[in-house]
């Protein structure tokens, strides 16, 4: 399709639309597209439900979005509130707000600095979280970086290249202070170089591993180098 | 019937691979998501591995990696149909299939002289079972109209085909594992192909 004919779709208020392929496309106010939608930008500002699957270049959902499909998109944010029914892919995704993915987010950057939650794996390359997460499966990704601040963050199973969890400066001094407990849980942690702090896990497994304050390990195997700072409890360590 | 499996951390150890490496090549899909089995033990839940496949695929994976990017490998090892089409005479040339093969495949098929990707992967795989003696030429019919509508039927998910013969009957068949088959003792199992592997091989000789 010759990409000039492409035209807009612009919901002002309240109605409806059928899907297709679009140049842009934008909700404001309350909206239901009914179909696939192929569009160049994507903008929700206000409510909107996509009764199919959205494919973009540059999407972003300020206020509150289901899409009962699949995503695919170069950029995506998420300001607001998102229920994607299906799996998220592509390049780069922020969510500053809560979103809700139904199977899958497979992207090259994810960055999450509100709250996310995965039905099934979170596959990237670069995985950052200074909010709070839940994934099902398995958080997969080559740099791993995990802010925790005052929220219980829950993954099944973790595996990657360099993984680092931290409290936040300002969270570890509400921490001192007993109101918040912010902590990473996750059955298995498998990485190359892998740092935690206030992580609850059965078994870590890497090459280097330093457990520090706030953790509670019981079994640590690694190849290289293994340290243990603060308070941290692990029961088991073995050197394979 | 069934692979042996290996665990984890044998493979890691065997190998001399990284978890950051097994990880990278299972997100970019270079180890196929249904070979990573979970199986409980008493030490837990671990993962296991189809040895003899996940060894020659870290092998592959290992030697080629200098050369080609993983992006690139992606292509090698996906079960999905290519694009790629070449003209008759240099399938032959290319020593793909040997000429005879080529030429009772065109005698059957009756096609063009381009062959898709589908039709190369056919005609290979019978160069393969006529060359080796297991398949006659009538045979080699049956499995090419098998072949030809089950790669269809079966586009982009694992498969792999059966070759039996009873009482000097031949008869064929595709199936999507894991599945396991029993079948009375007059039945021989002559071949079972997967067709991953076989793809995997025709793309080496494509590059």
């Amino acid at each position: 399709m010759d990409k000039n004919v492409r035209c807009e779709l612009r919901i002002n208020g309240c109605g409806s639309s059928k899907g297709g392929i679009f140049n842009t496309v934008k909700i404001n106010g309350a909206g239901k597209i009914i179909g696939n939608v192929i569009c160049r930008v994507f903008r929700i500002n206000g409510s909107g439900i996509i009764n199919g699957s959205l494919d973009t270049e540059d999407g972003k959902i300020n206020g509150s979005g289901i899409v009962e499909g699949g995503i695919k998109a170069h950029e995506f944010i998420i300001n607001g509130s998102g229920e994607i029914k299906g799996s998220i892919k592509g390049e780069n995704v922020i969510i500053s707000g809560s979103v809700e993915i139904a199977e899958n987010l497979d992207v090259q950057n994810v960055k999450i600095e509100g709250s996310a939650k995965i039905g099934h794996d979170c596959n990237a390359e670069i995985f950052y979280s200074s909010g709070s997460f839940e994934v099902q499966g398995l958080l997969n990704a080559d740099d791993i970086k995990i802010r925790l601040h005052d929220l219980k963050s829950q993954v099944t199973e973790i595996g990657g290249g360099k993984i680092s969890v931290a409290i936040e400066a300002s969270a570890g001094l509400k921490a001192l202070k007993n109101t918040v407990n912010p902590v990473l849980e996750s059955e298995v942690i498998e990485g190359d170089e892998i740092v935690l702090e206030n992580t609850i896990a059965k078994e870590v497994r890497g090459t280097n591993v330093t457990v520090g304050r706030g953790c509670e390990i019981d079994l640590v195997e690694y190849k290289g180098i293994f340290r243990k700072t603060g308070d941290a409890k692990v029961e088991e360590e073995r050197k394979v | 019937m069934e692979d042996e499996l290996i665990s984890k951390k044998e493979l890691l150890e065997h190998t001399n691979i990284s978890y950051g490496q097994l990880y990278r090549w299972k997100r970019k899909g270079l180890i196929p998501e249904d070979w990573f089995i979970k199986k409980s033990t008493y030490t837990g839940q671990e993962t296991f591995f189809p040895k003899d496949r996940v060894l020659s695929r870290i092998d592959k994976i290992k030697n080629m990696k200098e050369d080609i990017s993983l992006d690139e490998l992606v292509d090698v090892f996906s079960p999905v149909f290519d694009k790629i089409s070449l003209n008759v005479d240099e399938v032959a040339q290319r020593n793909i299939v040997t000429s005879e093969v080529l030429k009772i495949y065109l005698d059957f098929n009756g096609c063009g002289q381009v062959l898709d990707f589908n039709e190369i992967l056919s005609v290979f795989i019978l160069n393969k079972l006529i060359v080796s003696g297991d398949l006659n030429l009538d045979e080699g019919k049956i499995l090419l109209e098998v072949l030809q509508e089950g790669v269809i039927k079966f586009k982009g998910i694992p498969c792999e085909v059966f070759l039996m013969r009873k009482l000097g009957v031949f008869f064929c068949f595709m199936a999507s594992p894991p599945c396991r088959i029993y079948h009375d003792k007059g039945t021989r199992l002559i071949r079972r192909i997967n067709m991953a592997t076989v793809i995997e091989e025709l793309k080496l000789k494509l590059i």
